[in-house]
């Protein structure tokens, strides 16, 4: 079996996990809660799979890298630590409800991966540039940021509707406010722990491979500029006391500029990180 | 103007003004991913137009190197005294919460907690004392007591992680020390490009964004060059061997890849760039008109004189790829008396009809280049400084998320309702994983009365 097509019956798989946990919305029944969680498991498990296969086949071709140098593998793992840091603060908070949109998140990037004509599945051996052990650290880290803020821009969509809707069906789902509210929390600070660390082993990387760690590099000023909106939403939240809504708006903007950090700056604007469009 | 000078403090020493400057650094580092950086005023000027608005804007306000602009760098600056102004300010409050001990441990005020509670104890009031002293002890560490547990009323408190209260302190510090090293970088270090041809020695770096050059203490030869591909044509790697000579001695061998620096004296060299260079061409002239030809062979210092023509064939250039055409080299024919013509003649299309000068039709016939190899060269005696501060900067940034002051306070109370506990909680951070916390301590002071109860019996 080729990690392609794991990777594709993948893609489904995330799609079947979202309709359970939009259904969990819609019919409340608990059972269907914790299909949707085995069944996110069973798919997640899968998708582990699929990465380690596409390794080893890069090693089988001679070319061994990890899946993590070009924009499908890039997909493809960043819709796994979605899910995979989804699934962690799940297990942790014990409720399944916020899943439908890290899952629905995860089943796009997946499938843009995949059928997008403009990207190239294929493995590609690695240019001088990537050859790394500083590959392996910074996009894993990167993407471990970028996921917990993927988490948390489903919590803060959550949130805002329970708010502006405290009577509706969908609202009485959801656990009452301050756990949603701390659940944010811990997520955005998970997020910015990996963000700095990523942003700081890419440095550390760029001082070895371009010669500075710091080159104003559109990508570099990106994703400072995605860290300097979530230090301003840690500071309002513990020193001028933001809470809830706030703080779940400024989180949908900063899920914005990650958003743009990482496609809007490949497709938009040139740099040093041009090997990520293709 | 004391008020000003007052006010201005106030605002400088803000969260407000933190905020406010974060959001002007992003959006003009937003302006400098829009327009390209390194663009000369000249180029600029050409490209939008002399009298445009536009041309005007980005040459007055370096916008075309926004990031090195003396106001980016002054905001930098500013930012780096807030948070250090910040720091100082705030330092006292943490200091104050660091030493205060909530002293009032009435019921009334305990209750009055947002984590608090409450439960009936059914034995002697010292040995419910001695429970809670030994529960709490376990777990808290050193624990402080207020009156003797003889008043009919005793509280205590106990607390841990009191120094997590310090670790934002540190992520400050951290963010001052990566400036710091920055700072020292560009002030005391300097980065720019070497090329040299294979063969060739070299000892002059021309620095970056200025018209200089530094001279090093030594010379860089390049030895060789290479270009490795895979199977499918990618590049696989980029090699320059290089020696190292002072003097006339070979001091040292090394090998620079890319992501693979080459460190000598404190000055570091990355592999950049490459290009090759002709070596040497032999051309076929042809007079179609005479129907005779000559062949030459010329290098780029040594023209060919063909005597019987009167004429000297100079090399002067070469594009490993004109315009999609492959490569070309740029002829001259000079001729005494006469205006000298020349013309980029296309190596891989000897038909093609420009490739002529003045009456002769030109082919080559062979040609030898040689790569040189662009290196990044560096000098940066802060980059220490600045992988101190990241260090430092994961480790507090770990410890402010993770790590939270936590207090519990206690009182246990004897009168006519018999005796009653009194307990009351809060944490600097992450209230549900105290929460939790919280209970399994008073789960456990539970417990230990049960366990008393049944060895009462």
């Amino acid at each position: 079996m080729s990690s392609s097509f794991v990777l594709s019956l993948v893609t489904f798989g995330w799609l079947a996990c979202s309709i359970l946990y939009v259904s969990l919305m819609v019919y409340r029944k608990p059972s269907l809660g914790h299909v949707a969680k085995l069944s996110a498991f069973l798919v997640l498990f899968a998708h582990t799979a699929g990465l380690l296969l596409r390794w080893k086949e890069s090693y089988d071709m001679g070319i061994g890298h990890a899946p993590l140098s070009n924009l499908y593998e890039s997909l493809v793992f960043g819709a796994w630590a979605l899910m995979a840091v989804y699934l962690f603060f799940e297990q942790k908070y014990g409720n399944p409800v916020f899943g439908a949109v890290p899952s629905l998140l995860a089943f796009l990037a997946m499938a843009y991966a995949s059928f997008s004509p403009g990207v190239d599945s294929r493995i590609q051996p690695l240019i001088p540039a990537l050859k790394s052990n500083w590959l392996i650290a910074h996009v894993i880290t990167c993407f471990l940021g970028y996921a917990a803020f993927g988490v948390s821009f489903g919590i803060s969509l959550v949130y805002i509707v329970k708010k502006k809707f405290p009577h509706s069906r969908l609202a009485s789902l959801f656990t009452d406010m301050r756990v949603l509210e701390e659940f944010n929390y811990q997520t955005i600070m998970f997020g910015f722990l990996w963000l700095t660390i990523g942003i700081i082993t890419g440095s550390v990387w760029a001082n070895s491979a371009w010669g500075s760690y710091w080159s104003w590099d559109p990508k570099e000023t990106w994703s400072l500029i995605t860290w300097l909106v979530y230090a301003a939403v840690l500071h309002a939240r513990s020193v001028r006391n933001w809470r809830g809504m706030r703080v779940a708006v400024m989180s949908i903007a900063g899920f914005g500029c990650v958003l743009f950090t990482y496609f809007g700056v490949n497709f938009l604007l040139s740099g040093l990180h041009a090997y990520a469009t293709k | 103007m004391q008020n000003i000078i007052k006010s201005t403090y106030r605002f400088i020493t803000s969260l407000r003004c933190a905020i406010v400057l974060l959001i002007v650094l992003a959006i003009s580092s937003i302006i400098g991913t829009v327009i390209p950086q390194g663009m000369p005023d000249e180029a600029v000027i050409a490209t939008y137009g002399r009298d445009s608005l536009k041309a005007w804007f980005i040459t007055h306000l370096h916008l075309n190197d926004l990031y090195h602009s003396p106001w980016f760098q002054f905001l930098l600056t500013v930012l780096a005294v807030n948070i250090i102004l910040c720091t100082v300010e705030h330092f006292p409050k943490t200091m104050k919460l660091w030493t205060h001990e909530h002293r009032d441990l009435s019921p009334e005020r305990l209750k009055k907690f947002s984590l608090s509670r409450e439960f009936k104890s059914d034995f002697g009031f010292k040995q419910t004392v001695e429970t809670i002293r030994k529960v709490l002890g376990n777990r808290f560490g050193n624990i402080k007591e207020f009156n003797k547990p003889i008043d009919g009323q005793w509280g205590c408190i106990a607390h841990k992680g009191r120094f997590s209260l310090f670790m934002v302190y540190g992520i400050h510090l951290s963010i001052i020390l990566i400036l710091l090293g920055a700072f020292v970088g560009s002030v005391l270090g300097f980065r720019g490009m070497m090329t040299i041809v294979e063969g060739d020695s070299d000892n002059l770096v021309r620095l970056a964004r200025k018209n200089k050059a530094i001279k090093l203490p030594f010379t860089v030869r390049c030895d060789d060059f290479r270009v490795e591909f895979y199977e499918n044509g990618m590049p696989k790697e980029y090699i320059s061997f290089i020696t190292v000579l002072k003097g006339k001695m070979e001091v040292q061998k090394a090998r620079i890849k890319v992501n693979e620096p080459f460190t000598y004296e404190g000055v570091t060299f990355y592999q950049a760039s490459y290009g090759s260079l002709i070596n040497e061409v032999t051309l076929v002239l042809t007079d179609p008109e005479a129907g005779k030809s000559w062949t030459v062979t010329v290098k780029p210092d040594k023209p060919a004189f063909l005597e019987s023509q009167g004429i000297t064939v100079h090399v002067l250039d070469f594009r490993e790829d004109f315009s999609g055409f492959g490569p070309a080299v740029a002829v001259a024919i000079m001729e005494p008396n006469k205006k000298p013509e020349g013309s980029w003649i296309l190596i891989k299309f000897p038909k093609f009809h420009g490739n002529r000068i003045g009456k002769y039709r030109v082919a080559v016939e062979d040609y030898k280049t040689i790569y040189y190899t662009g290196l990044q060269v560096k000098r940066d005696p802060g980059v220490w400084i600045v992988w101190i501060g990241f260090g430092a900067f994961i480790v507090f940034l770990f410890a402010t998320f993770y790590w939270s002051y936590r207090n519990v306070w206690v009182s246990v109370v004897h009168d006519n309702d018999g005796i009653r506990v009194f307990m009351a909680g809060r944490s600097s951070r992450n209230s549900f994983a105290f929460e939790r916390e919280f209970d399994k301590v008073c789960a456990e002071i539970m417990r230990a009365f049960s366990m008393m109860e049944a060895e009462g019996r």
